[in-house]
């Protein structure tokens, strides 16, 4: 299940992505540019699809969260120690999701 | 031309590394910190990003195969996430601190590419001898078997020296979150040489926790807006395409004149780096 989460998530980026682009190309292009040219320092989104955008990278570094609470039955038999372990790595992993 | 330019420098980078033996990562964020104008901070974030996904890629199939010791994995991402997050953390505050700030992490990460290059010498261990008599071993379940294609047999192992081994990954993974590198340079060799598992299980722990552990660091470079869709999408994705035909041609390419090539750059890379920060942090 996760690797298609992968593959979906892959799929999703490249989506929102070119939506973005393709919704105004001069901007994104400007905004490029400024970030090569070291003119940047952070970017913050401002139209719908900058949001589509950062969903799409919320969803990516949230799989891993989904794959650890997937393997958790069969971890739990394996070990129960380690299965305490992951359950406090998916609640760091949704703690840095939330905010730091 | 430039979004052309970033995916065939990304491409290229994830080429290259399969074929000498390291991570996406650890190449793209030097290269790119050491030789663009690109902010520091989004080099680092991109960089992880490069390393994160290429590693969650590689270690669903590893999981499947077995190969990657799942909760060994797990134990070690619980000392290389917090770790991580705290590095990345302080790297976003150095280099807060403006130029003088900025040239202090250029300097320092030239200083861990000779370091990179060095434990890229070192000599590795197919199968080390381990003991499975431990009581962290008794109470993680730690004793694993796979089976090597190699040797054509089932191969146990489990891990030594547990408490040691994580006090060093800590400081790895502060290293990965600080520098925004790949970690596996580094934990492979602390797999196989202080925790004595088999080279191939080593790598593809190494990989696994990588993916694991990172995934809370990319939240710090979300979170503090440092980062560019186009930078961090487009090289992302170009390094795991361009690492899926490294692969491929693993069998055919000339593998020790690569290496040897990618570690020649890798310590110039260093010097540039060096000088470079030094220039930044003299006020030059």
């Amino acid at each position: 299940m996760t690797q298609w989460l992968v593959y979906a998530a892959f799929v999703i980026m490249v989506v929102t992505l070119a939506l973005r682009i393709s919704a105004d190309p001069q901007n994104v292009f400007l905004q490029l540019n400024d970030a090569v040219n070291g003119k940047m320092d952070t970017w913050r989104p401002a139209t719908p699809y900058d949001y589509w955008v950062l969903y799409a990278l919320y969803f990516t570094n949230l799989i891993v969260a989904v794959g650890l609470a997937a393997s958790l039955p069969s971890l739990i038999k394996e070990s129960k120690a380690v299965a305490v372990v992951a359950i406090i790595l998916i609640f760091i992993i949704l703690l840095a999701a939330h905010r730091l | 031309m430039m979004l052309l330019g970033l995916f065939a420098v990304s491409f290229g980078i994830g080429v290259v590394a399969p074929l000498a033996g390291v991570g996406g990562g650890v190449l793209y964020t030097p290269l790119l910190l050491g030789f663009t104008n690109i902010n520091p901070d989004i080099v680092r974030g991109a960089g992880l990003t490069v390393a994160t996904y290429s590693s969650i890629m590689a270690s669903t199939r590893l999981f499947r195969q077995r190969i990657a010791p799942f909760r060994l994995v797990i134990l070690a991402s619980a000392v290389l996430m917090p770790s991580g997050v705290l590095g990345a953390q302080m790297g976003i505050y150095v280099t807060s601190l403006g130029k003088w700030g900025i040239g202090l992490l250029r300097v320092a990460l030239g200083v861990v590419m000779f370091l990179v290059v060095a434990v890229l010498l070192l000599k590795r261990v197919d199968w080390p001898e381990g003991s499975c008599d431990g009581r962290a071993v008794r109470i993680f379940n730690l004793a694993y078997s796979y089976h090597d294609q190699v040797l054509g047999k089932a191969v146990n192992y489990c891990p030594a020296r547990l408490g040691f081994g994580l006090l060093i990954q800590a400081l790895v993974g502060f290293a990965a979150g600080f520098f925004g590198l790949g970690a596996g340079w580094a934990l492979i060799p602390v797999y196989n040489l202080v925790m004595l598992l088999p080279l191939r299980v080593a790598v593809a722990a190494a990989n696994a926790s990588i993916g694991i552990a990172n995934s809370a660091t990319l939240w710090v470079f979300l979170h503090s807006n440092k980062l560019n869709p186009e930078i961090y999408i487009v090289s992302g994705l170009a390094v795991i395409l361009g690492s899926l035909l490294g692969a491929r041609l693993l069998t055919t390419a000339p593998l020790r004149l690569i290496r040897s090539i990618v570690i020649v750059i890798m310590a110039l890379n260093g010097v540039q780096l060096v000088i470079k920060g030094g220039l930044e942090m003299a006020g030059l």
